[in-house]
């Protein structure tokens, strides 16, 4: 896949996943590698990102005598996977049009 | 390798990343080796799992496009501000160099049209004057004043290509510049996000 | 088509008159016997209204006003 893309799509993957639930970095990975392979170095940036323009915020839990940073997702990340889902049923509609399994009379 | 190993490394290749982006980084993947070990991961092959650390302060490098000035930003919006006025005379000064480099870039290419429409207006008088007086000259000298009448009109000729040639050389220099802008607009907009 | 036409009518109509003016100088180097010479000795007056200069057995063009304003010139090193 295009690596930009996939740079993309994970963004709303990561978004997903935080959405269910708050997260961390490990349990980030393993949820989202069940659908697709994501690298932590690929996680890094997507989770400064996403921090930077507000769709999600981070607080700290102790772990284990160690902190542990958490992932929480933000009412404007909530909106912006709802806004991609729409959009992306207009790609789904164009997508079965050049597959050419839709009837458009 | 192990995960005191694998930190120290990722460290050195970061040094010359601010101190606060470099210690969340460094943070992060403390986190996820303990963790990684936590659910049952040797060291060694948490390390293996995420990769060589040279690569990976690579990426991260080349993501941020990290200038090498070392501006010291903290976690509060005013004290950035002010932190990076002060510091003015370090990043104004490189800011400066490049400012003052792109516009001798810019004196360079339209120095060209400038050229030719300078020496077209120039034709353009001489050949008016020229053309004018050349009845006045005709009186005392023919030959120099029919000669003058001649490169007169000749040279309403060359004024006319060169202000053609300068019309269409600047109309492709202003795209060209305007391309050029907008490259260099963009690098900076990615600096900026960066700091 | 229209753009295109006006450039090409002014390119056109500069090498005409381009041509035309170097043949009507020729005629005047003709007119002074195509004698160098002669036209140097005859030039020597120089007024601001005369575009063809020789000085110093350096013909220049231009136009020269006082004594060291040019508007133009173009052959002259001094």
């Amino acid at each position: 896949m295009d690596s930009q893309l996939k740079k993309g799509l994970l963004e709303f993957c990561v978004l997903a996943v935080l959405n269910k639930s708050d997260s961390y970095g490990y349990q980030i990975i393993k949820d989202i590698s069940t659908c697709v392979e994501i690298s932590e170095s690929t996680l890094y940036p997507i989770l400064k990102r996403l921090e930077a323009s507000s769709y999600l915020e981070t607080y700290s839990v102790e772990h284990n005598s160690r902190l542990r940073k958490y992932y929480k997702i933000t009412n404007k990340g909530k909106d912006y996977i709802k806004e991609f889902l729409e959009e992306w049923q207009q790609v789904m509609e164009i997508y079965y049009f050049i597959k050419g399994e839709r009837n458009y009379e | 390798m192990n995960k005191a190993e694998f930190l120290n490394e990722l460290s050195f290749c970061l040094q010359n990343m601010n101190n606060s982006e470099k210690n969340k980084f460094i943070i992060f993947y403390d986190e996820m080796l303990s963790d990684y070990v936590e659910n049952g991961m040797t060291e060694e092959d948490a390390v293996d799992k995420i990769g060589d650390p040279k690569k990976i302060a690579e990426e991260l490098l080349a993501d941020y496009g990290s200038v090498k000035i070392n501006l010291p930003f903290t976690g509060i919006r005013g004290l950035n501000y002010i932190l990076t006025i002060i510091g003015f005379p370090l990043w104004g000064s490189v800011l400066l160099a490049f400012v003052l480099m792109v516009f001798s870039v810019y004196v360079i290419i339209w120095c060209v049209p400038f050229t030719t429409g300078a020496l077209s207006i120039g034709f353009f008088t001489t050949s008016i004057i020229g053309i004018v007086g050349s009845p006045f000259v005709m009186l005392k000298n023919a030959s120099m004043g029919i000669m003058q009448l001649g490169t007169g009109i000749a040279s309403i000729g060359i004024s006319l290509l060169l202000g053609l040639a300068t019309l269409g050389l600047s109309k492709r220099l202003i795209i060209i510049t305007k391309n050029l802008n907008a490259k260099l607009a963009a690098l900076f907009k990615k600096k900026v996000i960066v700091g | 088509m229209k753009i295109k036409n006006i450039k090409r009518k002014c390119i056109i109509l500069s090498l005409i008159l381009i041509l035309t003016g170097v043949l009507i100088s020729i005629a005047g180097f003709g007119v002074a016997g195509f004698d160098y010479n002669r036209l140097k000795k005859e030039a020597t007056h120089d007024p601001w209204y005369q575009t063809i200069h020789i000085n110093s057995d350096t013909p220049w063009y231009g136009v020269k006003f006082g004594n060291n304003i040019h508007l133009m010139n173009i052959g002259n090193a001094d």
